[in-house]
């Protein structure tokens, strides 16, 4: 047997695979989702935040970006880009309204993007109305389902690729955009419409055509040698789709291979939570499948799948041996996608059971009773805190070379966050954590989304950054959400999101937070990208509402008080919302002088951790510059969410106040804000 | 590239893999088993534990469905087959047997009324216990203290300590709770790990009873159903009505 440690390694660690000039910089180059082709997760370049600085007196939120939509895909970062007007660390990001930015990742400025560009044309967004019919009122998206999957940058030629989705002409279409980064222009051969037919029976004729209503767009674009990828899974297992996975040559935008996952059948989706397909030395891609038909060669649901670099022939896979009770029982195999283990020939990937698969990538082993082929598969997630709770791997697990070894790091539903040990003399990994975190997560989906930022393997600076919900169940709702700093050496934990003025609001579940050059950068679906970093840089004000006059209808008790929904934050309990049990109670803010107000952001019993039963169902929110004449802004009737964001045409005002005509959806009489933002 | 498809190397089906053999026993609900090897003790899972197994399941055709593998799988008894459960309940540790479980109470496709009828042999490696419904838990008892939202607590263990959390703290617990029908619902004690708790982010009982404790002290809250998830919780994965928690509060972070 050879010794696995001469054996080199078929995966990059770090850098982006193929690109050598970059290699040859030490900047935070994060181009791709999970920063690099084997999908390490991890900055190892962070020289500025330190497992000592990361706390709650030094390091917090400095600004947020606004954006004009929800935020699923992942955000991307070009250091150093040479742009009309300057050179900028850039951060990117893509919204459901199909807009991309491009922003300066440093500061605030204006609030105005470096530039930004929207892809609707003559169509609009799909909505979640137009999709998932499976989950009857579908409401795992909310509201525009635009670009979802996180983009990708081809460095040397400094193009973004992703996939926008539009309805026109009552048909849905999907493209692919190849657009320069430093101006947002697309290049040439941009658009491409995206659409596919391969052989196979699997929906009663001879052939599968791709589906462009059907297929959702979620896992992570991929580049590399010369061909960009995207994969496809579904909305809620509505029918009929595929997994897909297509390849196009990155300069012409020509298609240069397809691949279905259940050709002779159906199912078998790429989901993967949001991440991104894996590669090898070689260009080779692997991706992971969830619930689907199988038969062992046109057919692959609950599998591994190695895929020939650029034509996208079948090459090898591993199928789990328990695939049919998988499928029977909703257990994704597919629900994360694989990573590369560093300087190794194994990749590990983790599903719904909260297993974690080592897998050879040069030999994936296909299918055995009791996997007893593949090096490794052992429970990762511990399923005794809530042993009637599910227990779900979801995105991808990052790797980091800490002092004490290499660690990879799960945080699956209903448990604590883990590290396990990577035995080098051994080739396994340890099957008991190495290190244990102190955090359950609330109850439900999706567990931790996770990124490291290191300076090397040098202690004291490995930071296991985590964003979770704050409160709640993120499955088929919108939630609170909440950034985690954990020292990544021990699990401790350093620092949370819950200080004064240090929302990002709403979760977005799949995008994991990206880390460079000393500030975290995190996507959510409250209309913002939450920018934090250590203090010192500067932390911009630009909250209006906060600690400002607040009066209101009478309050519920005496702790419970309108300066509560002004003070910043949401987190310290019944004592830190306002509450009224008044009829249509009133709540006003005095902004102290006339200002422009374009945007009020609410958080509404939910994002305290009360029950979303409780979320203002009905509202108006007026505007004043003299506090006795109002103009009503926004009317909101319905609501079922626990925070809200309300764009309004720039004013001038000085008050703002929110008339509550129905408090809560359950016709509760008590009305209950825990914060009002004003922008 | 042509992929040659090995034969699925299948543990081989037992010769009564079809139905249940001469000395098999009927448990109950039509799940039938044969004690294969004898094992020790005289604990036996129940309620809400958590074991280790090792097992082969197969189809009543003789196709292996799953193999726990050289490695054995966790499974907690909440979360595992009907049919599995009845069996394991009758089996200590070490014991072998041999399962027949009728289609209904295996698992079940989104696609079919029923699942398969499976034939398992299961090896029972080890049972975590879970910690057990307190005995109050329908009625505290008189002298609890009753507070005004409707929660009740009673110290079981005093600190004699003065250091109380306040809604704002983050505290580290160790906690087990069940609901009204016995259930448990989440527990460090099984792992035995303590938990950090944003007080403030806790259910709405918490939030009152927790600040009311003393470092260093163990209670036993009971906390109505609008203080926990609510009589119908937004989301199935949470338990409706009240929940029953012991709390012991180890610092404030």
């Amino acid at each position: 047997m050879q010794n696995s440690l001469l054996v080199a390694s078929l995966f990059t660690a770090g850098l982006f695979m193929g690109d050598l000039t970059l290699q040859a910089q030490v900047k935070p180059y994060i181009l791709t989702r999970y920063n690099d082709g084997g999908r390490s997760g991890a900055n190892l370049n962070e020289t500025v935040l330190t497992t000592a600085n990361v706390n709650s007196n030094s390091f917090g939120r400095l600004f947020l970006l606004p954006v004009d939509d929800q935020v699923y895909a992942g955000l991307l970062y070009f250091p150093g880009l040479p742009m009309t007007g300057g050179t900028h660390n850039v951060l990117y990001a893509a919204t459901m309204n199909n807009t991309v930015y491009a922003f300066d990742a440093d500061s605030l400025g204006t609030g105005a993007p470096l530039w930004q560009r929207n892809f609707n044309g003559t169509g609009r967004p799909t909505t979640n109305e137009d999709v998932g019919g499976s989950c009857a009122n579908y409401q795992d998206f909310r509201g525009n389902i635009g670009i979802v999957g996180t983009p990708v940058i081809n460095p040397t030629t400094k193009t973004m690729y992703f996939v926008t989705r539009t309805v026109e002409s009552g048909g849905t279409v999907q493209r692919l955009r190849a657009i320069d980064i430093t101006t947002g222009a697309d290049r040439t051969g941009s658009p491409a419409t995206i659409g596919a037919t391969v052989a196979g029976n699997g929906e009663g004729g001879s052939t599968i055509s791709f589906n462009s209503l059907t297929q959702n767009q979620r896992p992570a674009l991929a580049f590399a040698k010369n061909t960009v990828y995207i994969s496809w899974a579904s909305f809620c297992d509505t029918q009929p789709y595929h997994g897909w996975v297509m390849g196009y040559d990155s300069a012409s935008l020509a298609q240069v291979g397809v691949y279905n996952t259940s050709a002779n059948g159906g199912l078998s989706g790429i989901w993967m939570a949001g991440a991104a397909p894996m590669f090898d030395n070689a260009g080779n891609v692997y991706v992971s499948t969830g619930n689907g038909s199988w038969n062992g060669r046109a057919n692959l649901g609950e599998s591994l799948i190695k895929l020939q670099s650029r034509t996208l022939k079948l090459m090898d896979f591993f199928t789990a041996s328990n695939y049919n009770s998988l499928n029977g029982s909703d257990m994704d195999f597919g629900s994360g996608g694989p990573t590369a283990v560093p300087g190794t020939k194994y990749l590990v990937t983790g599903g719904k059971e909260g297993k974690l698969y080592l897998l050879d990538a040069t030999n994936l082993g296909k299918i055995a009773a009791g996997d007893a082929q593949i090096p490794q598969v052992f429970q990762a997630v511990n399923t005794t805190a809530r042993p009637s709770s599910t227990h779900h791997i979801h995105n991808a697990n990052p790797w980091w070379q800490s002092p004490q070894g290499l660690n990879v790091y799960v945080w699956g539903e209903n448990d604590y966050a883990r590290a396990y040990r990577f035995d080098t003399t051994a080739q396994r990994l340890v099957t008991t954590a190495a290190v244990v975190g102190p955090v359950l997560p609330p109850v439900g989906m999706p567990g931790g989304m996770m990124s490291i930022s290191a300076k090397g393997s040098q202690a004291g600076t490995g930071i296991l950054w985590a964003t979770l919900p704050r409160y709640g169940d993120a499955n088929q709702t919108i939630v609170g959400g909440e950034l985690y700093a954990l020292n990544a050496e021990t699990l401790a934990l350093l620092w949370s999101s819950t200080g004064p003025n240090e929302d990002y609001f709403a979760f977005s579940k799949g995008s994991n937070q990206i880390i460079a050059n000393g500030k975290v950068y995190v996507a959510g679906v409250s209309k913002y990208i939450g920018v934090y970093g250590l203090k010192s840089s500067g932390v911009v004000a630009q909250n209006k509402a906060y600690l400002k006059t607040a009066t209101g209808s009478t309050s519920c008790n005496g702790t419970e008080t309108p300066d509560k929904a002004v003070n910043g934050t949401w987190s310290g309990g019944n004592g830190d919302k306002w509450c009224s049990q008044a009829t249509n109670p009133t709540l006003t803010i005095d902004l102290g002088s006339v200002t422009t107000v374009s945007r009020v952001v609410i958080e509404h019993a939910g994002a305290g951790g009360e029950t979303f039963d409780f979320d203002t169902a009905d509202f108006t929110i007026q505007l004043s510059t003299d506090g006795a004449n109002y103009t009503t802004a926004a009317t909101v009737t319905g609501n079922v969410v626990c925070i809200t964001t309300h764009d309004i045409a720039p004013v001038s005002a000085r008050y703002v106040r929110l008339n509550i005509t129905k408090p809560a959806a359950n016709g509760d009489g008590s009305a209950r804000i825990y914060e009002v933002q004003v922008f | 590239m042509l992929i040659s498809l090995p034969a699925l190397a299948a543990a081989p089906a037992p010769m009564d893999v079809a139905k249940p053999s001469k000395g098999a026993v009927e448990l109950s609900s039509g799940v039938f088993s044969r004690v294969l090897t004898a094992g020790h003790g005289t604990e036996r899972p129940q309620g809400d534990d958590c074991v280790t197994v090792r097992f082969t399941s197969w189809r009543r055709d003789g196709t292996v469905v799953a193999m726990s593998g050289a490695a054995a799988a966790n499974q907690c008894l909440a979360t595992a087959m009907p049919g599995v459960v009845i069996a394991l309940k009758y089996m200590s540790v070490g014991e072998k047997r041999r399962v027949w479980i009728p289609a209904g109470l295996t698992y079940r496709p989104e696609d079919q009324p029923e699942g398969p009828a499976l034939t398992l042999d299961v090896e029972l490696v080890s049972i975590t216990t879970a910690p057990r419904p307190p005995a109050d838990m329908l009625a505290p008892p008189a002298d609890a203290t009753r507070l005004p939202s409707g929660v009740v607590y009673r110290v079981l263990r005093s600190s004699g300590g003065a250091s109380h959390p306040t809604e704002k703290s983050r505290v580290t617990v160790q906690y087990s709770c069940w609901t009204s029908a016995g259930r448990l619902f989440e527990t460090t004690a099984m792992e035995g790990r303590p938990a950090s708790v944003q007080v403030g982010m806790a259910l709405p009982g918490w939030r009152e009873a927790v600040p009311a404790m003393a470092v260093g002290e163990t209670a036993r809250v009971w906390i109505p159903a609008d203080q926990a998830y609510g009589a119908k919780p937004s989301s199935k994965k949470l338990p409706a009505g009240p929940l029953v928690c012991d709390i012991e509060l180890l610092k404030i972070d």
